[in-house]
């Protein structure tokens, strides 16, 4: 399969597994009606404090809870500033940017001079069901934050879906004022959402620093935080497009560290780049399929038939590393430039304050 | 009269906030407030060399504030500053490299442009992005600084690598294309362009209180609605908004460039000025001219914190951790003295115009 092998699928979910936790609590907070624009300062926070804590104990589990409450700790400031203060939170969320990576650098710096490593997470093997071929080897060698991460997206998606504390929890953002009419706390359902978004972060960049490499280095998550924003807001508020959009980004990170190694791109490369472009003229025809093209339409057919035609002629071509690194950005880009439609699903009530008396 | 003065007392309490929390890091790891205090004054202002370098390295952060405040008096929140300086850099660079032999009059006016035009394109996609995609200006801009970082990466090893010992970084600049600087000053270190300082904060201030595009920027950016009916397109205004915002912090990348101390193109020459301009803007609660002073007070934390660095092995980024805390101040203190102003004549805060256009404006328009 080229570059498309097992290990590739391993090293997609191993991307791809702090991306979407960061964004299923992303989530929660925004369907409350706060948007936490600096979660990369709570990723940070997050992988230092984990970092932090492995260099004093060395034990994975305290190092995993000293992320969370990292993690934890930027979000109860941004919950103080959004949700007691009513401050316009896309501000907020800009202090809490530059507070993470000022903070964690500035810790970092001083509280450990001397950059130390700790061994990865290890894999576990799920009896029986890892001997399966591909499926086993990606699905069910992996190491435990990849599985507890399915499961708090499975427990998130029955909260949301399925539980009383979801239609709140939806209703708050959607309308405080009638949910608080109906008896909901707003502030509480609010912080708790805040507060889980940061102890998912938390987890999350603990992941990334101790959990995957085993070292911190300054403003490591390198836009993860954005990503998963993007993924949130491509996703249209729900959990399906979230996963989509998640699995989207990983891919391509996935392949963009593949490529880099690689001299010249691979045939397959423009291959799957090609079906990514067809699936989303299908999707876009299936939406409404009878009216004349639009010229971004005509413009993705360009680039499909280009596509198929370096699939097919193979040119030995190699592309600057910075192209392949920058791709998962720009197709983010493209994504919520794409999916114009899912705007009008945003939660109505995002990033405005509640303040009952004005209701 | 009355209401000057609480906004100074306002200003100096989070300045003496700011400094106490400077004060307990720096008990936290070890070091005297006082000594780190003479080591601060001396890096920045000690000298007339050290205060040459502090005014340079203000004006970067001035322009990149003044592209906040006009973005955000428009009811634009864009962050895409450091992209846009990243861009405008590379693009200043790319002039300036072939400016050898051209008049120096020439040279500058041509950089500076340069600079303009890339922070300006590039803070199109944002404003095209919003206004016919509906993408929320805050994550697209987010998204394309990171686009713009890697685009610097391949600048410097690519097209416009030019050391001769294979760093990732340009030839130097010929002389004609830096921008002069006062002789008296020992060292070069203040740049002729801290002119741009008193000039530009009044040409703003002209640009809002006495034009006609100037109120379709602030009418865009108060009530939508109110825009709409008094004829005003508040798309378009949005649209000149970021786009003029990122000719700002384009030629702040090509200030830092033509007017800083190493005359290359290097991956790292944004030094999160980007970032810090906006806090400049916050704290100036988006006064053009108290940015003047929020700048040289920033761009002192700056070349402070190097000296800080040199003399008592305080970690660098303190600067930027300050600089998150006084966002964090400047918010808390605005809202308290809303509330106490609310507290006597109720003025509530229509959720229309708090931050609902925020999601839907664009399309609605």
């Amino acid at each position: 399969m080229g570059v498309f092998d097992i290990a590739f699928l391993v090293a997609a979910l191993t991307i791809a597994a702090p991306i979407l936790l960061a964004a299923t609590g992303e989530l929660i907070s925004q369907r409350a009606g706060v948007m936490n624009v600096g979660l990369e300062g709570v990723l940070l926070a997050g992988a230092f404090a984990g970092y932090l804590t492995m260099t004093r104990v060395d034990s994975q589990p305290l190092g995993f809870l000293g992320g969370i409450a990292g993690g934890l700790l930027l979000a109860a400031l941004m919950a103080v500033l959004a949700i007691e203060v009513k401050v316009d939170q896309i501000v907020a969320g800009i202090a809490i940017g530059v507070l993470g990576l000022g903070l964690t650098t500035f810790f970092d710096q001083h509280f450990v001079p001397e950059p130390q490593t700790f061994t990865p997470l290890p894999r576990l093997a799920v009896p029986l069901l890892s001997d399966l071929p591909v499926v086993g080897e990606v699905l069910f060698h992996q190491d435990l934050f990849i599985y507890a991460t399915i499961v708090v997206v499975v427990l998130v998606g029955l909260a949301m879906y399925r539980t009383t504390w979801g239609i709140n929890l939806a209703a708050t953002g959607e309308s405080p004022v009638a949910a608080d009419a109906a008896g909901v706390s707003i502030r509480g359902v609010r912080w708790a959402a805040v507060l889980v978004s940061g102890a998912c972060a938390g987890a999350a960049g603990a992941y990334i620093s101790i959990g995957d490499v085993g070292v911190f280095r300054e403003d490591m998550t390198g836009g993860r935080g954005y990503l998963a924003i993007a993924a949130v807001l491509f996703g249209a508020w729900r959990l399906r497009g979230l996963l989509l959009a998640v699995a989207i980004f990983a891919v391509t990170d996935a392949i963009q560290l593949r490529l880099q190694s690689i001299a010249s791109v691979p045939g397959e490369v423009w291959a799957a780049a090609a079906l990514l472009v067809l699936g989303a003229l299908v999707a876009a025809r299936h939406r409404q399929p009878r009216r004349a093209p639009k010229p971004a339409e005509l413009i993705g057919a360009v680039l499909l038939a280009g596509l198929v035609a370096l699939a097919v002629v193979r040119p030995q071509l190699s592309l600057p590393a910075s192209l392949w690194l920058a791709m998962p950005y720009v197709l983010a880009l493209v994504a919520l430039a794409a999916g114009g439609a899912a705007r009008h699903r945003a939660p109505s009530g995002l990033t405005l304050p509640y303040i009952r008396s004005e209701a | 009269m009355k209401a000057l003065a609480v906004r100074v007392l306002t200003q100096l309490g989070v300045a003496a906030a700011t400094l106490l929390f400077a004060a307990l890091l720096l008990l936290a790891i070890g070091v005297s407030p006082g000594e780190a205090a003479s080591a601060f004054w001396s890096g920045t202002f000690g000298s007339p060399t050290n205060a040459g370098t502090t005014l340079t390295q203000a004006v970067p952060l001035f322009l990149v504030a003044l592209g906040w405040i006009i973005a955000d008096k428009a009811g634009r929140m864009h962050v895409g500053f450091p992209g846009q300086v990243v861009i405008g850099g590379c693009a200043a660079a790319a002039v300036g490299l072939q400016c050898d032999g051209v008049p120096t009059v020439v040279a500058i006016v041509a950089c500076a442009l340069a600079g303009i035009a890339g922070g300006a394109l590039w803070a199109g996609i944002v404003a095209w992005l919003w206004a016919s995609r509906g993408v929320l200006e805050i994550i697209s801009s987010l998204l394309l600084n990171l686009v713009a970082v890697q685009m610097l990466a391949w600048l410097v090893r690519g097209p416009l690598q030019g050391s001769l010992d294979q760093q990732p970084q340009s030839a130097n600049f010929p002389a004609s294309a830096l921008w002069p600087a006062v002789e008296s000053v020992p060292g070069r270190t203040l740049s002729y362009d801290v002119i741009l300082l008193p000039i530009l904060a009044a040409g703003l201030i002209w640009l809002f209180s006495r034009t006609v595009f100037g109120f379709e920027l602030r009418a865009s950016g108060g009530n939508l609605d109110a825009a709409r009916w008094s004829g005003i397109n508040p798309v378009r205004a949005g649209v000149s908004a970021i786009v003029i915002s990122g000719g700002f912090a384009g030629l702040a990348g090509a200030a830092l460039l033509f007017a800083g101390s190493a005359p290359w193109l290097s991956e790292g020459f944004e030094a999160g000025i980007g970032f810090n301009g906006i806090a400049v803007a916050l704290l100036a609660r988006n006064s053009p001219v108290g940015a003047i002073l929020t700048a040289i007070v920033f761009s002192s934390l700056n070349v402070g914190g190097t000296s800080l660095q040199a003399l008592l092995d305080v970690p660098s980024s303190l600067t930027s951790v300050l600089q998150g805390a006084v966002i964090v101040l400047v918010l808390v203190a605005a809202m308290l003295l809303r509330r106490r102003r609310a507290a006597r004549p109720a003025v509530p805060v229509t959720p229309a115009s708090t931050g609902k256009e925020l999601v839907s404006s664009a399309k609605e328009a």
